[in-house]
C-alpha cells in the first residue's frame, strides 16, 4: 500500500485522539458508579466502595484488566456503564484471579440481564484462564421486569452456578466475600464457593428474608437469626470465615489466596519484553479517519509488536491475509491480520499457518479487518468456498489460545472467519472506530434498495432517486449504529472497547494467564480437499 | 602494671575501654548476660564470661557474678565502665578484698559521692557553692512533703543514691507534690535501691558546666577542663560539648579550683567529674560523678589525651604524668548521643533488630556498640552510638557534627537522629549553648521538624513499591515497569480507590495508595489527600535517582520486612510500612477483643485495676518499667476488666495481651 502523506497522518491522528476522548469520556461515567447520594450512604455505613474494594483487594502494584466495563450503557435508566458490576484479571497474593464484584451504588447492585451477561462472561474468561474467582456478592438480587434476560436461558442467573460448581470441579478456586444481604438465587453464588467470608452486622443470607418468611410460614424471625453473619458462620456452617467490616474481610479473603496451593507451571518461555522499534503513538494517524479507504494493518501490527519484528510467513502468497509470527511482551504469537478481502489463496495460506501454530503450540491473534471473501465466477470456480471452509475449519479447530481483535470493519462471513466470538476466542475486543455488522451501511442500503427496485419496477411504479435515497439515509444510519464499537459492547458482543496503544498491554497481560493453562490438542474437522 | 582488666560492663563504653587495654598492651575480657550474646562488646573485646540473665539485677548488677567472671580470666584489675557497678562501693570492696583493684575511687569515696547529701555536705567542707535546700536526705514522705512547703515553688526532687537525671522531679505544683514525691521515691528505690529524697530550689533556664578531674590518691589532682552539657531533656544529657561557652574568666576559674579543691579534700583517685548548676554569674555545686563519664570523649577531643589510658595509670599508681600547664585545649568538640527512641512518640524507647546502620566513621569520632544484625532490647540503656566532632572552634564542629548526622541511618528501630539534626540547626544552639531548660521548651518544634513530610514519603513509598515489584525478567504481571498499577486508561490519573499501605512514622501514621505509572515511567503516589508523580532509578548499592517535576535528586534506601529508610540528603526516617488491610485486620481484632497489649517487653511494676472493675477510656490499667521508664499501660475504651495476665515483678513481651476488657460501646 501507499504511504500516507503527513498531511492524512495529521488529520487521521486528529480524528482518532477525538474517540479516544470519547472512550476515556464513556470509561469515566462508567467508573463513577452509582450516584453521589447513594455512594455517599454506602460510605456512611463504613462500607468501602466497589471499586475500592477491588483495589484494596488487589496486590500492591498489580495490574487490573478491566473487562466489559462498557456493558449495558444506555440499557436502563439511571444504571451508567457497566451493568452494576465490576469484573476484571488481576492479582491477589502473586496469583492471578477474576474479580466478580457486585456494586451495591447502583441500584442496590442488582442483576439486570446486562449483569447477568456479565457475570456468566467473566466466569467463561476464568474458567478458559483456570483463574481463581473472587466474588465481592454485595447484591439485591434480579432485576425483576428483565426476567427474560436472566431467567429462562443459557448465561443467564443459572449458569453462574453452572460455571461455579464446574470451575470448582475442576480445582478453580470459588471465593465469595459476602459484604451485603443476599437472598434467594443470590444466596446460592457464596453457598456454591470453596470458601465464604462474611461481614458481621452488614451481610446477610437467606433463601428467604424475614418478611418472605413471615408470609410464607408465619414465622417472627429476625434478619440476625436468620441469616446472620455470626448464625451463619458459627450455626448453619453456610459461611466459613467472620469479618467485622469490609477492609477485614479482604484481608481475611487475601490469607485465603495465599493457601490455593501449587500455582500452575508455564506452558511457554517468554522472552524479555522489548518495546516495539516503530512509535505506537503512530497507529492513531495511520488509522484510516474514512471507512471507505483501508488502513495498512501491516504497519498498524508492526507498531503493536516487540520491536517491530515481524517473521512473516509467505509474503508473496495469498497477500489479503497477512499471517507471520511475532511477540508480544516477550510471548511468542502467531498473527493473522487483514490487508483486503479474502482470495482462495489467502484463506489456504491462513490454514497452513493455523495448521503450523497449533503444531507449535503458539497462541493466535486475529486482527480483523475485512469485507468479507471475494465472490464472482472466477473466485467461485476457484473454489473459493472450499478454501474458505478449510480456513474457518483450521480457525475453529485450533485448540491453543485464540485472541481477536476487531481493528476496522469486519463484515459478514468475513467477521466469523476472524474467530468471531462464536468461535469461543478466549477475548475478543474492538478499537473504539471498529465495525462489525452482517455488511456495510452502504451495501445494505443498496442491497434492501435494489430489492425494492425490483419490485417496484415488476408492478410498473416509478421510483425516483430521491425517493430512493430517502429509503436508503435511515437504513444507512440504522446500520451504522449497530455496527458501532459501543453497540457492541454494550451488548456484550466483545469484551470491551480498547484504545490501541493499550492493546499490547492487555494481550501481554493476557498471554501470561493463559502460558498457566495447560496445553490442549488439537483434532481438525475433515478438510474439504 | 595491670596484666588484665575485666571490663564489667556492656556496648559502647566496654568496647572504648578495651581500645586503651589494647593499646596499653593490657589483656582485657568483658562479661555479657543472655541478652547480650553475641553482642558487639563480646565481640570486639575477645574474651567474654556469661553473668547470668538479660536482666540487670541478675548480670551486669551481680557483685558476685561479676567477681567470679574476673577470677575465671584471670583479671587482676576491673574496669566498672559507667553506670552498673560503677559507683556502687560495696562493689569496690568486694574487689578489693578478692584480692584484685578496683579502677576507680576508694569504696569511702564512692559513698561519699554517691549519697548526694554527703557529698553535699562535703562540697560544704571543701567551700565549694552549693544550691540552697535540704541538707539531710530523707525518706519520709511528710518530712520531705515540709521541707517542700517551705520553699517557694519550682522546686527538685532529687533520689539521694540518683544519678544521670534518674529520680529527679520538679514540683511546680502543690497539688501533685504527693505524687511527685511518691514517684520519685519509687523511681529511686527501683533504680538504685534507696528512697531517700533531697529538697532543692529548683533553677530553672540554668546551666550545667562540669569539671573533669583526675587525682593519684595520694593528694594531687588535676582538672582537665570543664563540659558544657546544658542541653538536656527531661535532665538527661542530649548534646555534649567542651570547652564551655560564655563563661567569664573568673566563674570560669572559680569551677576550675573548686572542682579540685573538693578532689583533693578527699585525696581523689582516678577520673572524676564534679557537676555544677550555673545561673547567669552564680555556679553551685550539683554532684560529683565518681567514674568515666558518657561524654568524656569531647575533653579526649579537645585536650589529645586519653582519659582512660590516665585513669588506667592513677589507679595502677603509676601517678599523673601531666601538670597543668600540661594540658592545652585546641578547638572545641561537640557529642551527640543517638538513641533507640521515638521522639514523636514521647521518646519512646524503641526496642527490635537493627536491619541496617550506617555510621559516619570517617568523617567523626564515632563511638558505638552495636552493629546491624544486632538488637536494642529493653534490659538496658538504648544508646545506639556517640557521635563526636571536633573543629577548630565551635561552628566548624557543629558544621562536621550536622554533616555526620546527616549520613547516619539506622533501620528496625525508632532512633533521636531526626530530633539531634533538629535541634543542632536551631538558631539557639547556633548562637549558644542555650540551658537545660531550651530542649524541653522546644520540643514540639524540635519533633515537628523531625517528621519527615509528604514528599519525602511519597519517595519512600516510591521506592518500596518499584523494589518490590520485581525487576527485568519476563514476568510481566509483577515487574516494576507499565505494569505497576496498570488500569484501561480513562484520560485522568487514575489513583487507586483504596489506600494500599500505611506507613507509620514514629507516631505518625499516613494512608499511602498508588496510581499507574505514566508514559514517562513515573509513578503516581498519593500520601493522605495529597498526590505526588514520582519517577524512580535504582542506581545500586542502595542509591535510587528520583525524578519530580523536571528535577532529579539522589536519595538512598533501605528496604527490609515491613520497612523503609530513607536518606535524603541527610534528612532520614524510617517508616513502618504494613498491608493498609492488616491494619483494618488488628483495629477489628482489637475493637472486638478487648485486648490491651505490652507496648514494649518489660517488668510489670503495678497492676492498677482488678478483675470486674468498671474503667474509663485513658485509666491506668498497668504500669511497667522498660528501658529504665515507666510506662503506663491505659484502656483503650471504657469497660469492664475481664482477666488480668500479668503480676507484679512479672515480665512481659512486648505485644502480649496483659489485660482483657469487655468493652462498653
Amino acid at each position: 500500500m501507499d504511504a500516507l502523506s503527513p498531511e492524512e497522518f495529521d488529520l487521521n491522528k486528529d480524528a482518532y485522539l477525538e474517540r479516544i476522548a470519547d472512550l476515556h469520556e464513556r470509561r469515566q461515567r462508567s467508573r463513577i458508579g452509582g450516584s453521589e447520594a447513594s455512594r455517599e450512604r454506602h460510605i456512611k455505613r463504613g462500607r468501602m466502595l466497589p471499586r475500592a474494594r477491588v483495589d484494596a483487594l488487589l496486590d500492591p502494584g498489580s495490574p487490573f484488566l478491566e473487562l466489559a466495563e462498557l456493558v449495558g450503557e444506555g440499557f436502563y435508566d439511571g444504571v451508567p456503564p457497566g451493568g452494576s458490576m465490576i469484573t476484571g484479571i488481576g492479582q491477589v497474593q502473586g496469583r492471578h484471579c477474576m474479580i466478580i464484584a457486585n456494586d451495591s451504588t447502583v441500584k442496590g447492585g442488582t442483576y439486570f440481564g446486562a449483569t447477568v451477561r456479565k457475570h456468566t462472561r467473566a466466569q467463561r474468561i476464568a474458567w478458559q484462564n483456570r483463574l481463581p474467582c473472587i466474588t465481592l456478592v454485595d447484591s439485591g438480587g434480579a432485576f425483576l421486569p428483565d426476567q427474560e434476560n436472566i431467567h429462562p436461558d443459557e448465561h443467564h442467573f443459572g449458569s453462574i452456578f453452572y460455571n461455579q460448581v464446574g470451575m470448582s470441579a475442576e480445582g478453580i478456586a470459588q471465593i465469595a466475600v459476602v459484604l451485603g444481604p443476599c437472598t434467594a438465587g443470590g444466596a446460592y453464588i457464596p453457598s456454591l464457593c470453596d470458601e465464604v467470608v462474611i461481614v458481621r452486622d452488614q451481610a446477610f443470607m437467606y433463601l428467604g428474608g424475614p418478611e418472605l418468611t413471615k408470609a410464607a410460614t408465619g414465622e417472627d424471625v429476625d434478619r440476625d437469626s436468620l441469616g446472620g453473619a455470626q448464625m451463619h458462620s458459627s450455626v448453619s456452617g453456610v459461611t466459613d470465615y467472620i469479618a467485622e467490616n469490609d477492609e477485614h474481610a479482604l484481608a481475611i479473603t487475601r490469607d485465603i489466596m495465599a493457601e490455593l496451593g501449587e500455582a500452575a507451571p508455564m506452558r511457554w518461555t517468554p522472552k524479555p519484553s522489548k518495546p516495539p522499534r516503530l512509535d505506537p503513538n503512530e497507529i492513531y494517524g495511520l488509522i484510516s479517519r474514512d471507512a471507505r479507504i483501508p488502513t495498512d494493518n501491516r504497519e498498524i501490527l508492526l507498531r503493536m509488536v516487540d520491536g517491530s519484528e515481524f517473521q512473516e510467513f509467505k509474503p508473496l502468497y495469498g497477500e489479503t491475509l497477512i499471517c507471520g509470527f511475532a511477540r508480544i511482551h516477550g510471548f511468542q504469537i502467531g498473527i493473522l491480520a487483514n490487508q483486503g478481502v479474502f482470495f482462495t489463496e489467502a484463506a489456504l495460506k491462513g490454514t497452513q499457518f493455523i495448521d503450523i501454530c497449533t503444531k507449535r503450540d503458539i497462541p493466535l491473534l486475529f486482527l480483523s479487518d475485512v469485507a468479507g471473501f471475494m465472490v464472482g465466477r472466477e473466485a467461485e470456480v476457484g473454489g473459493i468456498a472450499k478454501a474458505g471452509a478449510k480456513f474457518v475449519t483450521a480457525m475453529s479447530s485450533a485448540a491453543v489460545p485464540k485472541y481477536t481483535i476487531v481493528t476496522g470493519g469486519a463484515y459478514g462471513a468475513g467477521y466469523l472467519a476472524m474467530c468471531s466470538r462464536q468461535f469461543k476466542p478466549r477475548a475478543l475486543f474492538m478499537w473504539p472506530h471498529s465495525r462489525i455488522a452482517i455488511m456495510g451501511p452502504e451495501q445494505a442500503a443498496n442491497t434492501l434498495a435494489m430489492v425494492k427496485r425490483k419490485n417496484f419496477e415488476a408492478n410498473g411504479v416509478d421510483w425516483s432517486t430521491d425517493e430512493e435515497e430517502e429509503f436508503k439515509a435511515p437504513l444507512r444510519a440504522e446500520y451504522e449504529r449497530f455496527a458501532d464499537a459501543y453497540n457492541f459492547a454494550a451488548n456484550l458482543w466483545v469484551d470491551g472497547v480498547l484504545d490501541p496503544l493499550e492493546t499490547r498491554h492487555a494481550l501481554g497481560l493476557l498471554l501470561d494467564v493463559a502460558a498457566r493453562t495447560p496445553v490442549e490438542e488439537t483434532n481438525f474437522g475433515v478438510f474439504r480437499m | 602494671m595491670f596484666k588484665k582488666i575485666l571490663i564489667a560492663n556492656r556496648g559502647e563504653i566496654a568496647c572504648r575501654i578495651a581500645r586503651t587495654c589494647q593499646r596499653l598492651g593490657i589483656a582485657a575480657a568483658t562479661v555479657h548476660s543472655d541478652a547480650d550474646q553475641g553482642a558487639l562488646h563480646v565481640r570486639e573485646v575477645g574474651e567474654s564470661v556469661h553473668i547470668g540473665p538479660a536482666p540487670a539485677s541478675e548480670s551486669y548488677l551481680n557483685i558476685e557474678a561479676v567477681i567470679a567472671a574476673a577470677k575465671d580470666v584471670g583479671a587482676d584489675a576491673i574496669h566498672p565502665g559507667y553506670g552498673f557497678l560503677s559507683e556502687n562501693a560495696a562493689f569496690a570492696e568486694a574487689v578489693t578484698a578478692a584480692g584484685m583493684t578496683f579502677i576507680g575511687p576508694s569504696p569511702d569515696v564512692l559513698r561519699q559521692f554517691g549519697d548526694k547529701a554527703a557529698a553535699k555536705a562535703a562540697a560544704v567542707a571543701a567551700g565549694v557553692a552549693v544550691v540552697p535546700g535540704s541538707k539531710d536526705a530523707s525518706d519520709d514522705p511528710d518530712a520531705i512533703m515540709a521541707e517542700l512547703q517551705a520553699m517557694t515553688l519550682p522546686v527538685l526532687l532529687k533520689a539521694a543514691g540518683g544519678g544521670g537525671g534518674k529520680g529527679m522531679r520538679v514540683v511546680t505544683d502543690m497539688g501533685a507534690a504527693a505524687a511527685d514525691i511518691e514517684a520519685a521515691m519509687r523511681e529511686g528505690r527501683n533504680s538504685f535501691a534507696d528512697g531517700r529524697l533531697l529538697v532543692e530550689e529548683f533553677l530553672p533556664e540554668a546551666r550545667h558546666v562540669e569539671v573533669q578531674i583526675l587525682g593519684d590518691g595520694q593528694g594531687k589532682v588535676l582538672h582537665l577542663l570543664e563540659r558544657e552539657c546544658s542541653l538536656q531533656r527531661r535532665h538527661q544529657k542530649v548534646i555534649e560539648e567542651a570547652p564551655a561557652l560564655n563563661l567569664s574568666p573568673a566563674l570560669r576559674a572559680q569551677l576550675l579550683d573548686s572542682a579540685v579543691a573538693l578532689g583533693r579534700s578527699v585525696s581523689y583517685l582516678g577520673l572524676g567529674t564534679v557537676e555544677f548548676i550555673v545561673k547567669d554569674d552564680r555556679a553551685y555545686f550539683l554532684e560529683v560523678n565518681p567514674r568515666l563519664q558518657v561524654e568524656h570523649p569531647v575533653t579526649e577531643m579537645i585536650t589529645g589525651l586519653d582519659l582512660i589510658e590516665l585513669q588506667i595509670l592513677a589507679v595502677a599508681g603509676h601517678g599523673i604524668a601531666l601538670d597543668r600547664d600540661g594540658i592545652n585545649a585546641s578547638g572545641h568538640a561537640i557529642e551527640a548521643r543517638i538513641y533507640a527512641e521515638e521522639p514523636g512518640n514521647g521518646f519512646m524507647p524503641s526496642t527490635g533488630s537493627i536491619d541496617q546502620l550506617s555510621l559516619p566513621h570517617d568523617a567523626l569520632r564515632v563511638d558505638t556498640g552495636i552493629t546491624a544484625g544486632m538488637a536494642i532490647t529493653p534490659y538496658y540503656d538504648p544508646m545506639v552510638a556517640k557521635l563526636i566532632a571536633h573543629g577548630k572552634d565551635r561552628a566548624a564542629a557543629l558544621t562536621r557534627l550536622v554533616a555526620g548526622l546527616e549520613r547516619f541511618s539506622i533501620s528496625g528501630v525508632g532512633d533521636n537522629s531526626a530530633f539531634l539534626r533538629a535541634l543542632l540547626r536551631s538558631v539557639e544552639i547556633k548562637t549558644g549553648a542555650g540551658d537545660t531548660g531550651l530542649i524541653d521548651r522546644q520540643l514540639d518544634t524540635l519533633v515537628a521538624g523531625a517528621v519527615p513530610n509528604g514528599a519525602r514519603i511519597a519517595m519512600a513509598a516510591a521506592i518500596w513499591l518499584s523494589q518490590t515489584r520485581r525487576h527485568g525478567g519476563t514476568d510481566i504481571w509483577q515487574n516494576d515497569g507499565w505494569q505497576t498499577g496498570w488500569r484501561l486508561g480513562d484520560g485522568t490519573p487514575a489513583m487507586a480507590k483504596a489506600p494500599i499501605l500505611q506507613a507509620r512514622i514514629g507516631d505518625d501514621t499516613c494512608d499511602i495508595s498508588f496510581g499507574p505509572r505514566s508514559a514517562d515511567g513515573a509513578m503516581l503516589i498519593g500520601v493522605d489527600d495529597n498526590d505526588y508523580r514520582l519517577g524512580v532509578e535504582a542506581l545500586g548499592d542502595n542509591a535510587f535517582e528520583i525524578t519530580a517535576d523536571g528535577r532529579s535528586r539522589t536519595v538512598r534506601a533501605w528496604l527490609g520486612d515491613g520497612w523503609i529508610t530513607l536518606d535524603d540528603g541527610g534528612d532520614n526516617f524510617t517508616a513502618q510500612l504494613t498491608p493498609y488491610l492488616d491494619s483494618a485486620r488488628q483495629a477489628a481484632s482489637a475493637a472486638f477483643g478487648g485486648s490491651v497489649e505490652a507496648p514494649l517487653m518489660g517488668q510489670v511494676l503495678a497492676v492498677q485495676a482488678e478483675v470486674g472493675d468498671t474503667v474509663d477510656k485513658g485509666e491506668v490499667l498497668v504500669v511497667l518499667e522498660s528501658m529504665k521508664m515507666e510506662i503506663r499501660v491505659t484502656a483503650p475504651g471504657a469497660g469492664t476488666v475481664k482477666a488480668i495476665h500479668c503480676q507484679v515483678g512479672g515480665n512481659v513481651e512486648r505485644g502480649a495481651v496483659i489485660v482483657e476488657l469487655e468493652l462498653i460501646e
